[in-house]
């Protein structure tokens, strides 16, 4: 080859047609399928990790000589796996092939009322069930005749109330916690390619 | 985006961009997301350009920054899936020849031995191959211009070495 490198270069640029760019559509298209596919597998993993964790807790507490306490715990968990999987449905139903402003948007809303209605479900349900669980393991161990022997019906309540109300704000700030370290990042995404979207539109 | 963005501050610097999506990509599908990926940052990080440098030095570096980063992400991506490598080969392969059917036989061995060279040497002989100087090019990519010019020789042998060969 006797042409310099320089020469290839500026002769085979010559010509416009090689100049011309690729068209640009739908930019965040490929991006948001990704982001969609990827807020399904972590959320897949993430309750699927309930089913070992059941069973782990479960052997602990047979170990432990709490077999009630442990089938009590290992069933709720088994109902939040399933209640997960019921509610995670809704992500399946995202439509990609719709402009992806459209499926994001409804995507972000999505979102938006499972952290509302899980937030309220922790809040109310976890001190409902936990307390429910204490019950049982006072009776497993039992501890009932010493507490009641202990602790006047007063003393009792309060200490419940106590109970009940820790274990309501325990759930919360866990439950949100969790979100954050597991699908923060996927959500905040979400949210910059909404912003963006309605940046371009413009 | 509007129009009037891309007409003023990306379609005339276009021939930059397409060169180093060009060069950093591996596949026709690839090229495509690599520029639309660096048109959408040029247009996100436009209020980060203070006029210290000139719009044309703003353009190559978010280019290639942008192509650096998705080459790097595919590469980590591939790493994990080697299955999906040896996949991608195969089709980049049939890529390649069809992107080779759009260029002149020369320019396309060119590029072909230019994808061959580590990802800074690309970025150096693609300012060089732009008849940027020594010195702004040692300004873009950071490494002193004796180096600089050390370094294109080196990599204009290699390659007409290669197109020779």
């Amino acid at each position: 080859m006797d042409k310099s490198i320089e020469e290839i270069w500026s002769e085979g640029f010559q010509d416009e047609k090689y100049l011309i760019p690729p068209v640009i559509n739908d930019l965040y298209n490929k991006k948001s399928i990704l982001t969609v596919d990827k807020l399904q597998s972590v959320s897949k993993k993430d309750n699927w990790s309930i089913i070992p964790l059941s069973i782990i807790t479960l052997i602990f507490f047979i170990i432990k000589s709490k077999l009630l306490f442990g089938l009590y715990i290992s069933a709720l968990m088994l109902s939040l796996f399933f209640l997960n999987r019921k509610k995670l449905k809704f992500l399946y139903t995202i439509n990609t092939s719709q402009s992806c402003f459209q499926y994001l948007g409804k995507l972000q809303e999505m979102i938006k009322n499972n952290v509302k209605s899980t937030t309220r479900l922790l809040g109310i349900g976890l001190p409902f069930f936990g307390y429910l669980g204490l019950c049982i393991f006072i009776f497993e161990s039992n501890m009932e005749n010493f507490i009641l022997e202990t602790y006047s019906s007063k003393q009792l309540l309060i200490k419940s109330i106590i109970i009940l109300m820790s274990l309501s704000v325990i759930g919360i700030i866990s439950f949100r916690l969790a979100n954050y370290l597991v699908y923060g990042r996927l959500i905040k995404k979400i949210d910059e390619m909404i912003d963006e979207l309605n940046l371009l539109k413009k | 985006m509007s129009k009037d963005f891309y007409k003023t501050y990306i379609f005339p610097f276009r021939g930059i961009i397409i060169k180093i999506c060009r060069a950093y990509s591996n596949s026709q599908e690839d090229y495509e997301d690599y520029y639309q990926e660096v048109c959408l940052q040029i247009w996100k990080s436009r209020e980060n350009f203070k006029n210290k440098s000139e719009w044309f030095t703003w353009v190559y570096r978010i280019s290639l920054n942008v192509c650096l980063s998705l080459l790097r992400k595919q590469k980590k991506h591939n790493d994990r899936y080697g299955f999906e490598q040896n996949y991608k080969q195969l089709s980049n392969e049939s890529d390649l020849n069809e992107e080779s059917k759009d260029y002149s036989n020369d320019i396309s061995r060119l590029y072909e031995e230019i994808k061959k060279l580590s990802e800074i040497d690309r970025a150096i002989i693609l300012l060089y191959l732009e008849k940027k100087t020594y010195k702004e090019i040692s300004q873009i990519i950071g490494i002193n211009s004796n180096l600089i010019g050390v370094k294109i020789t080196r990599i204009k042998k290699r390659i007409k070495k290669q197109l020779n060969g």
